[in-house]
């Protein structure tokens, strides 16, 4: 088709030229127009190169050689002029083909590199922003077969080629070509360029090559450590692949192979991570177990054994006094077990919150009555105004809750300071905060005292588990609530919970 | 035992040593006679033989579940059963009490707990707290069924129709705790009325129509809630 329209365009420039030096010839006058041929062979070779510039020279000087140099209709050339204008005629044929065709060749170069450069570009992006690197990987055979001449790609990955194993494919209708045939980019880092290197597998050596192209591998190398492989296949089999479509593979196999290693490191140390935390939880569980059980243990059996003790005279009194206080330590170690159940509970996502509608003054009472006896006289202001709605909570969670705050409460303050307990409607749901007129914790330790087994720093005597708010954090979040700690205007904590609130019954 | 001597006699079913000690010591000296069972067979066996007037039944048991042995305790008879559980088994206890149970308590219990539900229990065995008139009494509260009407320290009490049908469910199974789904079927008829989560809510209101006619306070902790489980009412003047 090219060809048609280049010969088209050839012939009607040479009846032009023909024509406008007929023109010159007769009206003008002109004795010698020939250089209009000039015109005629400078704008074929312009629009289709050195070849057709050079048949339209030639072409010129049969023309006008035969029409208008004497002896007219004959190609006898007599002066020597007519030689000297076929001569120019071919020179500048070749000379303007040659620069046109090397300027065409530089735009289609830079195209090239503007299509090789975007392609990396799309493929570097891919893997730095994707989530994950396997994601990016699909993207990145995607880009490999839109912007470059291979048509299918795929990335598999393992130690060896055995052992590979394919995560990512651009066509994944269909199993990846066989690949024991294949041309492996061989990259020596001395070597500045790299080489295609046929690969035949020993075992089927003799096999026919596949008609359907050729496979294209590039190793996925980072940090010494071979990821996997980067295949492609191209449809040419003569021949190497464009240095454009090497250079792409390549980059494409190293940045993938870079963010594959990024994806272990991060994942190592993470792992890392993890078991330190759960190092640091075991040896926190471990201190809470020694001090915490004991002391209750250490109370009970003192308790027991006064009153065992046959030698001791204890009046009526005195032995209800030691039979409550054991009592009481059995209830605070029973506590301890409860929270401590339902802590890993929560952890092993076995917790099904019942969310009913429940009035807040009947929860924050019914919590009131229950530990009545463990606050130990303790004063607990409550106050619930009228115009607070009713919460969507678990009764059970809800009231478990607030004991714990109110536990913490007093653990964490001394015994004439204030504990107060007040609900407001704040939005679209209501505000339960426990605050006390305890010595508080600092404004850094805030952030961090619902965290599992944190203990502020200097708050209280050292007792408590750093179980208690971490518990409330986790139930209130099951029951679609969220918690916040601040300073209170008593001088101690304020930890608020924060819970949905219910319509009232029609 | 029930038919021979005044004192009322205790099936303990319980597999730990320590706690059937223990529990059985603190009986004895209430003046029950006690008899305790290890597993499932021996209790069904003992309740066949002695038919006793209480079955403190601890629901983890070894060979036979605690809730099969109450099946088939609530098959053949009306003995009142209370059901001995660990923290975090709220279904279980749910699904005991429904299943018959008369009453719960989460080890570890006091004595005191255990028992003012055995009195509660066996109370309620030998008759609710009804007048012979037909009128519930309890403190200072009291209900005619007849003429649908409530009074606290004689002054009436104005309760909704379902907010009545409520307390008259409960004070029909007083010292005894009523499941929730016992509650809303009594009430609403089924279980899973659009009502049901407004439970808390009712029995809210009318604890407040009670603490605004009961001077002395008497009534407060009328209504309990077991969280998780249901409400109870507890007879202010009945215990001790």
């Amino acid at each position: 088709m090219a060809r048609l329209t280049g010969a088209a365009l050839a012939l009607g420039s040479l009846a032009f030229a023909t024509l406008v030096t007929y023109v010159l010839k007769t009206w003008a006058d002109i004795d010698n127009p020939s250089s209009v041929y000039l015109l005629a062979v400078a704008g074929v070779a312009f629009a289709n190169g050195t070849v057709a510039a050079v048949a339209t020279a030639i072409g010129s000087f049969v023309l006008y050689n035969f029409l208008f140099v004497e002896p007219r209709f004959s190609l006898a050339v007599a002066e020597p002029q007519s030689v000297l204008t076929l001569l120019l005629l071919l020179l500048v044929g070749v000379i303007v083909g040659r620069l046109t065709s090397l300027g065409r060749d530089r735009a289609a170069q830079a195209a090239r590199r503007e299509r090789e450069a975007r392609a990396l570009f799309a493929i570097t992006r891919a893997l730095a922003t994707s989530p994950s690197t396997e994601a990016a990987l699909g993207a990145v055979v995607e880009r490999l077969v839109a912007e470059s001449e291979v048509d299918r790609a795929w990335i598999a990955l393992g130690p060896t080629t055995a052992r590979e194993r394919v995560v990512a494919d651009s066509d994944p209708s269909s199993d990846p070509p066989a690949s024991s045939h294949h041309a492996l980019l061989r990259r020596d880092p001395a070597e500045a360029d790299a080489r295609w290197v046929r690969i035949h597998a020993p075992s089927v050596a003799r096999m026919p090559v596949s008609a359907s192209g050729e496979v294209l591998r590039v190793e996925m190398v980072a940090g010494e450590e071979t990821f996997g492989s980067l295949y492609a296949r191209r449809r040419e089999r003569a021949g190497n692949p464009t240095i454009e479509t090497s250079r792409l593979l390549s980059v494409a196999a190293d940045q993938s192979a870079q963010a594959l290693r990024r994806d272990r490191l991060a994942r190592r140390a993470l792992d890392v991570e993890v078991a330190e935390q759960s190092d640091a939880a075991k040896s926190a569980l471990l201190d809470l177990v020694s001090h915490e059980l004991r002391t209750p243990l250490a109370a009970i059996r003192a308790s027991a054994g006064s009153l065992a003790d046959r030698s001791i005279q204890l009046t009526d009194g005195e032995r209800h006094d030691v039979a409550e206080a054991i009592d009481v330590e059995v209830m605070r170690l029973n506590r301890l077990v409860e929270n401590l159940l339902d802590m890993s509970r929560l952890q092993a996502g076995r917790v099904s919150p019942d969310i009913e509608v429940i009035p807040l003054r009947d929860a924050i009472e019914s919590v009131m009555e229950r530990f009545e006896r463990t606050l130990e006289g303790r004063r607990v202001e409550t106050n619930v105004p009228d115009d607070v709605p009713p919460v969507l909570a678990d009764a059970t969670y809800l009231e478990q809750v607030i004991a714990n705050l109110i536990e913490n409460a007093a653990r964490y303050s001394p015994r004439e300071a204030p504990i107060n307990v007040t609900a407001a409607s704040v939005g679209r749901g209501v505000d339960i905060c426990v605050e006390d007129g305890g010595p508080g914790v600092s404004d850094e330790d805030l952030g961090r005292i619902f965290q599992r087994f944190f203990r502020a720093q200097g708050r209280g005597t050292g007792s408590g588990t750093g179980l208690g708010l971490a518990l409330v954090k986790g139930l209130v979040e099951t029951m679609n609530g969220s918690v916040s700690a601040a300073r209170s205007s008593l001088g101690g904590l304020a930890v608020r919970v924060h819970l949905p609130a219910a319509e009232p019954p029609r | 035992m029930s038919s021979s001597a005044n004192a009322p006699g205790v099936l303990l079913v319980e597999d730990d040593a320590a706690a059937r000690s223990a529990v059985g010591k603190s009986l004895a000296a209430h003046g029950y006679e006690v008899r305790f069972a290890e597993d499932g067979e021996e209790a069904l066996r003992l309740w066949e033989q002695r038919r006793p007037d209480i079955v403190l039944l601890d629901l983890g048991l070894p060979t036979m579940d605690g809730l099969t042995v109450l099946r088939r305790i609530r098959r053949d008879g009306t003995t009142p059963v209370v059901i001995l559980s660990a923290h975090d088994a709220e279904r279980r206890k749910v699904v005991a009490l429904d299943a018959g149970a008369d009453d719960y308590l989460t080890k570890p219990f006091g004595t005191d707990e255990l028992h003012a539900r055995i009195r509660a229990a066996l109370r309620r065995a030998g008759g609710a707290p009804v007048e012979p008139d037909g009128r519930i009494v309890v403190g200072s509260l009291e209900m005619d069924p007849v003429l649908r009407s409530v009074t606290v320290g004689r002054r009436p009490l104005r309760l909704t129709p379902r907010e009545y049908e409520v307390l008259k469910t409960l004070l029909a199974h007083t010292g005894r705790v009523v499941t929730r789904g016992r509650l809303l079927r009594a009430v609403w008829g089924v279980e899973y009325a659009a009502e049901r989560h407004y439970l808390h809510v009712y029995v809210s209101q009318i604890r407040r129509k009670i603490a605004a006619l009961d001077e002395e306070g008497e009534l407060r902790h009328l209504i309990a809630a077991e969280p998780g489980v249901g409400y109870r009412i507890t007879d202010p003047t009945a215990n001790s």
